[in-house]
Parts: C-alpha cells; sequence; structure tokens
C-alpha cells in the first residue's frame, strides 16, 4: 500500500520541481544585474545581486498521511485484534461476535504557520487519526460494539526552509506537543525530514518524516501576506 | 474550476491511498461458545472421572477382583487401618479414601480427600456413598471448593456404575445420573459472577480402553450458563456419541 503512495509523492515532486525550472526565469524574483563603466584608466564592473524582498506570510494548510510507526502503535497496527479465553465471561458473551478488519483510514492534519523570516516559520498542527473495526453478530452482520480507535494531537511546530524560491521550498520541521487517543494525555512530536511546497499562493506539499501525522504527507495549503506594520 | 476539480480529486486520491488495512480481525466462528462452555463442563466431569477412577480401584481391590491388564494405570494403594493413600504416578496427584471398615456393597460410606502436591495437606472433596448388594455401583457427591484455592467452585452429584468387559478389556464406567454446577466468583462479595447448571439427560460413559486411559465416549449432557453480572444467558444441549461431539 505504500509503494503508490511514495510513487504519488515522487510523481508530485517531480512535475512541481520540473515546473519550476521552466518557468524559474520569469518569475524569479532576484537577480544578477551587472553594469559596466569605462574610464580613462580603468573598467569598473560593478555586479548587484539584488535579493527579493521578503514580506511576512501566514499559511494554512490541510494535509493527510500515510500510516507511520507512532501512529500505528495508537490506532492498533502492531497489536491484534482477538478473542481470548482470559475472561471467560466476556468470552462467552462474545462467542457470537466476530470481529472485522481493522482498516487505518488516514491521519489528517491541518496546520497554520507565520513566515517569520525566510529561512524560519513557525505555528502549530492539529492532527487526527483513525482506525476502524467493529464487533459484529455472526448471525445477522449488525454491529454490536464499536471498536474504533483516534488519536488527537496538537502539537507546536516550527519549520526551518533550506531552499527558497518563490515557488519552491524545501525545508524540515519539528512538532512537540499533546497527543490523546480519548482514555490518556502522552506528550509526543512529529518530525519532517524533508518537506517540500510547490505553488505560489495556492500550494500542494509533500514530506517524509516520522510521527503523528504519518510517514508520507501530503496535501494543499493557502500562503497569503501578513498586513506590515508600518 | 477546473483547478478545484483537481485538487479535490488529489485529495481524495491521497485519503483512499492511505488507508489500508491493519488487520484481519477474527474469523467468525459459531462453534466457538460451544467449544468454551463445553469445555468446562467437560473439565469438571473428566477431573471427577479420575477420582471416580481411584474410587472404583479401591473398591476392587477391596472386593479382589483382578484383572488381565493393568486397568488403572500408575495408580497405587496403600493401607492403614481403613484408610486408603491412592497415589497416581502419572499426574502426582495424591487421594486419601477413608472407608471406616465397610464396603462399598455393604452400603459404605466413604470419605475422599486429595491434595495437589506432597506438600499441600488433603481436603475433603466428597463422599461416597455404597448400594447394598450392588458391587460396582455408588454415588458420589463432589465439591471442588476445599480444593481450589482460587474463588471457582464445581459441585456435581453423581451416580456411577461399572463394569469390566474381558472380551475388549474395556471398563467402562457409566455416570447414570451427574448433577451439577460451576460457578466462579471475582471477590469474596458476590455470589458467584456466572453459574454453569449441567445435567445428564443420557448417560454419560467413559471407557477405559487398553488404548487409553479413560476417555468420553458417550452421553449427552444439557448446560445452562447464566452470567449474573453481564446478564446474558446461553443453553447447550451436548450429545457425545463414539468419541464424536454434537452441539443443538
Amino acid at each position: 500500500m505504500k509503494r503508490p503512495i511514495f510513487l504519488l509523492i515522487a510523481i508530485l515532486a517531480t512535475v512541481s520541481v520540473s515546473a519550476q525550472e521552466i518557468k524559474t526565469n520569469t518569475s524569479i524574483k532576484y537577480s544578477k544585474e551587472k553594469s559596466i563603466v569605462q574610464t580613462d584608466t580603468a573598467t569598473i564592473i560593478t555586479t548587484v545581486k539584488t535579493r527579493p524582498l521578503f514580506s511576512p506570510k501566514h499559511d494554512i494548510r490541510a494535509g493527510v498521511g500515510s500510516l507511520g510507526l507512532v501512529t500505528g502503535l495508537f490506532l492498533g497496527s502492531v497489536t491484534y485484534d482477538h478473542d481470548s479465553d482470559s475472561n471467560f465471561r466476556e468470552d462467552m458473551k462474545n462467542s457470537n461476535t466476530y470481529i472485522s478488519p481493522r482498516n487505518f483510514v488516514g491521519n489528517y492534519s491541518l496546520s497554520y504557520t507565520y513566515h517569520d523570516r525566510h529561512w524560519l516559520q513557525y505555528g502549530g498542527t492539529l492532527a487526527f487519526g483513525a482506525s476502524t473495526c467493529r464487533r459484529r453478530d455472526i448471525d445477522s452482520g449488525k454491529s454490536v460494539e464499536n471498536l474504533d480507535y483516534y488519536i488527537f494531537s496538537a502539537m507546536p511546530s516550527v519549520r526551518f526552509v533550506w531552499f527558497y524560491r518563490d515557488k519552491v521550498q524545501l525545508y524540515s520541521s519539528i512538532s512537540v506537543g499533546v497527543v490523546t487517543d480519548f482514555y490518556d494525555l502522552y506528550v509526543w512530536g512529529d518530525v519532517a525530514l524533508i518537506g517540500c511546497t510547490f505553488g505560489r499562493k495556492l500550494f500542494g506539499f509533500v514530506e517524509l518524516g516520522g510521527g503523528m501525522t504519518g510517514v508520507a504527507r501530503m496535501g494543499i495549503g493557502y500562503r497569503f501576506d501578513a498586513k506590515i506594520k508600518k | 474550476m477546473k483547478k478545484w476539480i483537481s485538487i479535490f480529486t488529489i485529495a481524495v486520491m491521497a485519503a483512499c491511498g492511505v488507508s489500508c488495512q491493519l488487520n484481519g480481525g477474527t474469523d467468525p466462528n459459531p462453534e466457538r461458545a460451544n467449544n468454551l462452555l463445553w469445555g468446562r463442563v467437560y473439565d469438571a466431569i473428566t477431573y471427577q472421572y479420575q477420582i471416580v477412577m481411584a474410587i472404583e480401584q479401591l473398591n476392587d481391590t477391596i472386593r479382589g477382583v483382578t484383572y488381565n491388564r493393568d486397568v488403572y494405570g500408575h495408580c497405587h494403594i496403600s493401607s492403614d487401618e481403613g484408610t486408603y493413600n491412592i497415589d497416581y504416578e502419572y499426574n502426582n496427584k495424591h487421594y486419601r479414601i477413608e472407608t471406616f471398615g465397610k464396603s462399598l456393597d455393604e452400603g459404605g460410606k466413604w470419605r475422599v480427600y486429595i491434595k495437589n502436591n506432597p506438600y499441600a495437606d488433603f481436603v475433603w472433596i466428597g463422599t461416597v456413598q455404597g448400594i447394598v448388594g450392588e458391587p460396582a455401583k455408588f454415588s458420589f457427591n463432589y465439591d471442588s471448593s476445599a480444593y481450589y484455592s482460587t474463588k471457582y467452585r464445581d459441585i456435581i452429584l453423581s451416580e456411577i456404575e461399572y463394569h469390566y468387559d474381558p472380551e475388549t478389556e474395556i471398563i467402562t464406567t457409566k455416570f447414570n445420573r451427574i448433577d451439577g454446577y460451576s460457578a466462579d466468583k471475582s471477590s469474596e462479595l458476590v455470589v458467584a459472577d456466572y453459574l454453569i447448571e449441567f445435567e445428564a439427560r443420557e448417560p454419560v460413559v467413559f471407557h477405559n480402553a487398553p488404548s487409553n486411559s479413560g476417555r468420553l465416549h458417550s452421553g449427552k449432557v444439557v448446560i445452562l450458563y447464566g452470567d449474573t453480572i453481564l446478564d446474558y444467558q446461553r443453553e447447550l444441549t451436548v450429545t457425545i456419541d463414539n468419541n464424536r461431539i454434537i452441539y443443538q
């Protein structure tokens, strides 16, 4: 299942980067300007490199992530749903039932980030993951018990952008916060080892990492300028 | 518009792409409850049958009956003034039976004790009542409560007869009556968490054949399970037909 996801991410990343290369001449904000002044005694060559004027921005993102080790721990990928004889009475009561396959339905995240500098962005992420499973009656097939698992996390996050272009950014990020499976509360985090955004205002993103939003994530976001105080 | 359709399509694809099956759940198994329930009753009955074999051997020893083969296996009897110690080497069980000087066919009333290991004390687990003029018939009131250290308890009232067939060399033990219950409680404060009542509708027969040391052969048992806390009941009729189990 993970192979198509990686393939899709790779295609999206490749398409976005190649698109950037084609249009970079017209969209690039900074350039080198070379002026040559000829005097009687010398030739003065002046090169002026103009960096783009950075303006603080906000972005909001919505993404979906694949299963990861951490979310798998919470959502039951490492344990098997089974009926055991450890409690005879429960076992007797459940004996006319069976447990349906447990399905992972995704890690979904919503995040806000403030672009403070070229290289630094910070904000917060809300993530939700779920796996579904039901105990069903053998005869009727009707659900008699809900065995779903859910996790919800809220994490402040910091993003370090190490390749900044107008339409493409490469970055890494780290988030640490609280996670709940609606029974207990834990401190956990999330790391994007490598992430890529492509697009201007409306942009897509892909990430590889680990933690509460899964191993491979992708999604869309919207970027808009922050009002600059005068 | 086109852009948003693309975004929506990709989002749906992504959501579908990440979903996967984590484990396969369990298979529907309608026989499972029956197996579990019958397993409990079977354990109670067969455990009692082991003790019954010790009683039979003592009865045969007192009557001076001998067999072509060693039908009681690794069972040894020693006596001390009307008290007989019966030791099973096979499963390290130790029984003590007090006969009070009367054989079963004289209407003797025996008391049966058990200890699980050499360091434990003997505990009284039942009373055997013989029938005058019936050398191989007796009733047995069995109560496991003194024996089990847990809160699990079996109480069974049985009427038993047995005979030896010299041609097949099989000792057939027939439980003409089995009337009992098993109960378990989670604490001293409650009466019982669940109760299993069982009753033999047809004689329950064990065969102690040369090929085995005692196997359930035939019979019919009705079982009623009731959970006092979870408010759950289940009824089961088990027919044993030539070692084959049939649930109804």
